[in-house]
């Protein structure tokens, strides 16, 4: 179920964003919608 | 031939649109309706694959579930919640969603927006004394009553000849020392526009940045998301969106209607207008050095020889900026993953976002106040938290203008000495940055 419902593969992101986050102060829009 | 995941994309959305009917003047508008579906998902896979016997695929499971079952309660009350936040909201909603009327929306060609942040008057008295052309590089920005309005910039990237494209890298060269003056940061892809030959910056909102929580704490281009951090995740102004890149928070629906799975990982389609095209292909900043370089030396010895004067106008001014304490992708992505069964049936979720928040770092050294607990609210309410500072005080606040904690020292303070120790030799240093970042 983990991998069905993808929160496995989110799980494995989380690390990879908290590097990225750490090394930027880069933020973004969360939802990607910026104007 | 339509794929799987469109023919189950198409139902999902016809799902949410039937059943939240009587929200339809916000499910018309596509970043809404792509955030309850991001909301959502999770919960209808996981019910399928729980229920998979009743149904003959993931189709007819979509065609016969009843949203309002007590396994949808906790999602769609996420939702509905969700929703209620938008309602106070007059036109169509851009970027995301903050409480206490922060939320930026597009009426009329305007962007509105309450209270804060403010600081246009700041911005102009300060960069109408370097750039006779400053409307240029920054949108207008007017107060009527008890909002703000800020002008709609239009699109213009396409360059009819080399000299458009030149003067457009020669104009981003004068823009950068100026930036790096009033140390702004969040200066990214997404928050630039280019309207020929022109880069214009319509989300000023993080400048006068306070102290840094970081070993390092110093100010530098590095800081500003001009140019690239990160090869894989380029977000810069300069090379942003030229290769390629992930995009790790929009969950898809992938498989067949058989066996749906989602995935978080898929090869991102947003698109940023921060780079000039003369045909079909981009002008890449590295062919333009010698425009940028000279662009660049220009503000820099300007700003240096105004120095006392800027220091004047800024402390006559009033303002108040975005503080941005987190990346909000953090926000984001604990936002979505509260939104599995698996985290929110066996975890409180008060609990979940604490932690969570508890174990990553802070953009910037502030005291901790009401902080988390602020953030847990709004994250309650899938509502992504900001923050705003007066910049000449050490209270930050929300935006409601309430007091969630305070700096040590004042962002105005903080750049007060920042700027006594800025020299050609820094702007030296900056330009050199930047070279081995487009190279």
């Amino acid at each position: 179920m983990l991998e069905k419902t993808g929160l496995k593969e989110l799980n494995d992101i989380e690390s990879e964003l908290k590097v990225n986050f750490e090394s930027t102060t880069t933020t973004g829009c969360a939802s990607g919608t910026c104007d | 031939m339509i794929k799987d995941n469109q023919i189950l994309r198409g139902l999902i959305r016809k799902k949410i649109i039937l059943y939240w009917h009587n929200h339809s003047s916000l499910t018309q508008y596509k970043s809404i309706l792509e955030d309850i579906e991001d909301f959502l998902l999770p919960s209808l896979v996981y019910y399928f694959y729980l229920g998979k016997e009743n149904y003959s695929d993931f189709c007819n499971y979509i065609e016969n579930i009843n949203l309002k079952e007590k396994s949808f309660n906790h999602i769609t009350k996420v939702i509905n919640n969700y929703l209620d936040c938008y309602e106070e909201i007059q036109g169509k909603p851009i970027g995301d969603i903050h409480p206490g009327g922060s939320t930026k929306y597009l009426k009329e060609h305007k962007v509105l927006y309450n209270k804060f942040p403010d600081y246009g008057d700041l911005l102009s008295n300060l960069s109408s004394e370097i750039f006779d052309d400053y409307k240029k590089f920054f949108p207008k920005i007017t107060k009527s009553k008890q909002q703000i309005l800020r002008d709609y910039v239009p699109i213009n990237l396409k360059a009819k000849d080399e000299n458009t494209v030149c003067k457009y890298y020669f104009n981003l060269g004068r823009i950068i020392p100026f930036l790096l003056f009033i140390r702004a940061i969040d200066i990214n892809a997404e928050n630039m526009i280019i309207n020929l030959p022109y880069p214009v910056f319509f989300d000023m909102e993080a400048i006068f940045s306070g102290k840094f929580a970081d070993k390092s704490k110093v100010y530098n281009l590095k800081r500003t998301g001009i140019v690239k951090m990160e090869e894989k995740e380029d977000t810069s102004v300069l090379t942003g969106g030229i290769k390629s890149r992930d995009s790790l928070l929009k969950p898809l629906i992938c498989g067949n209607i058989k066996a749906p799975y989602i995935r978080w990982r898929t090869q991102s389609k947003g698109k940023y207008s921060n780079l000039p095209k003369i045909g079909k292909s981009y002008a890449h900043p590295s062919k333009y050095l010698k425009s940028i370089k000279k662009g660049y030396y220009e503000t820099s010895t300007k700003l240096l020889s105004q120095r006392k004067k800027l220091f004047n106008i800024t402390k006559e001014s009033e303002a108040y900026v975005r503080v941005i304490i987190r990346p909000t992708r953090m926000y984001r992505y604990f936002l979505l993953k509260s939104c599995y069964p698996q985290i929110y049936l066996h975890q409180n979720l008060n609990s979940f976002f604490s932690n969570n928040l508890q174990n990553c770092n802070l953009i910037y050294k502030v005291n901790d106040g009401n902080l988390l607990d602020t953030e847990i609210k709004a994250l309650l309410k899938s509502q992504v938290p900001a923050f705003y500072s007066n910049f000449k005080k050490k209270t930050i606040l929300s935006p409601k203008g309430e007091k969630v904690t305070t700096w040590n020292n004042s962002p105005f303070k903080i750049w007060s000495q920042y700027q006594k120790t800025l020299n050609l030799q820094f702007f030296e240093k900056q330009i050199e940055t930047l070279e081995s970042c487009i190279r």
